[in-house]
């Protein structure tokens, strides 16, 4: 039982899917392109606030918490997403910010500028 | 050290910092701490060691700590050989590296010295990330830490709690609780006491033998 929202990887992709409104195979994004923007997003959240990572990298708890590793996740699974709670929703806004990248229809464009500021909103980056 | 202590602690600096994170706090405490024992000299220990009356002069004696911490300064040494004398002697010493004594006199014959020592913290910390120092400390400079964590936190750059000017206020606080910590650990936290002391050992005479 789920005791937090967005503890998966298949569970941000699926949040993503719906806010996309491509929750009905075949689906309009797959999902390898959704997983990169998700990885994009985690590479980005790292560049931007780099102590929501500082201690997902240690081996114990009694070792020194600066050596954060960057996470990757390779498949759209149960794999938990070792992120704070306080900023998930900001990896699902880049997510679509990313896959609407690739669209070149105006409001679509402006849609990934708007989600992609989302983001960096949400991460509290100013 | 106490976990209730900590929580607060850490509570009443989430009100203040929207949006921090328990690692980023914990690894500007130790910062923190790290400033505030070298600063006031609050944290002290007293070593004892044996001397044996043969060793060479510039003779090196390695001391360490209890817990975990670090020697940083080296306050005085006495010689406690003689447990019934009231005021043991002083002995000069030195330390070029932090936890090795090397005396100024080596004495003729085995002597058991006491350094007191300033400690600071080190790692590795507690099983839960947070450094470890003594919890009596926690408890009285509670503010001064908290003033200390919210001026570093506040000065980090980019984040959703940055704030330059309460950076600068909290630093102010955080400095001038460091200096109130000096005053008391000079004074042994007795309040209105002097910090300077005739030396004991110079003290030939006493008042009950009417100054002979």
């Amino acid at each position: 039982m789920p005791t937090a929202v967005l503890e998966t990887v298949a569970d941000y992709i699926g949040q993503a899917r719906v806010l996309l409104q491509d929750t009905v195979p075949d689906y309009r994004y797959t999902d390898a392109e959704l997983l990169a923007g998700f990885n994009f997003g985690i590479t980005e959240a790292y560049n931007l606030r780099f102590d929501i990572f500082v201690g997902l990298g240690a081996t114990s708890s009694r070792v020194p918490r600066f050596t954060p590793a960057l996470p990757y996740y390779p498949a759209v699974d149960t794999t938990p997403v070792n992120f704070p709670v306080q900023y998930r929703i900001a990896l699902v806004f880049y997510t679509i910010g990313h896959a609407q990248l690739r669209d070149d229809e105006n409001d679509q464009d402006q849609r990934a500028v708007a989600f992609k500021a989302m983001f960096r909103q949400q991460l509290g980056v100013q | 050290m106490a976990s209730v202590e900590i929580a607060r602690l850490i509570t009443n600096l989430q009100l203040r910092l929207p949006g921090a994170l328990a690692n980023a706090m914990q690894t500007e405490m130790f910062v923190v701490m790290d400033k505030f024992f070298k600063s006031s000299n609050i944290w002290r220990e007293d070593i004892t060691f044996e001397v044996a009356g043969q060793d060479p002069p510039n003779t090196t004696y390695t001391i360490t700590p209890a817990g975990s911490s670090l020697i940083n300064k080296l306050l005085w040494i006495y010689d406690v050989t003689d447990t019934t004398v009231v005021s043991p002697p002083q002995v000069m010493g030195g330390m070029r590296i932090p936890g090795e004594i090397v005396l100024s006199l080596q004495p003729a014959e085995n002597r058991v010295y006491q350094a007191t020592v300033v400690l600071t913290v080190t790692d590795p910390t507690q099983r839960d990330g947070y450094v470890e120092f003594p919890d009596w400390i926690l408890s009285k400079y509670r503010d001064v830490i908290e003033d200390g964590v919210l001026g570093r936190m506040m000065s980090q750059p980019n984040k959703p709690y940055t704030n330059l000017p309460l950076a600068q206020f909290h630093t102010r606080q955080f400095t001038s609780g460091v200096s109130t910590a000096r005053v008391d650990a000079k004074t042994q936290n007795v309040y209105g006491a002097q910090t300077w002391r005739y030396p004991q050992t110079f003290a030939v005479y006493r008042q009950r033998r009417g100054g002979f």
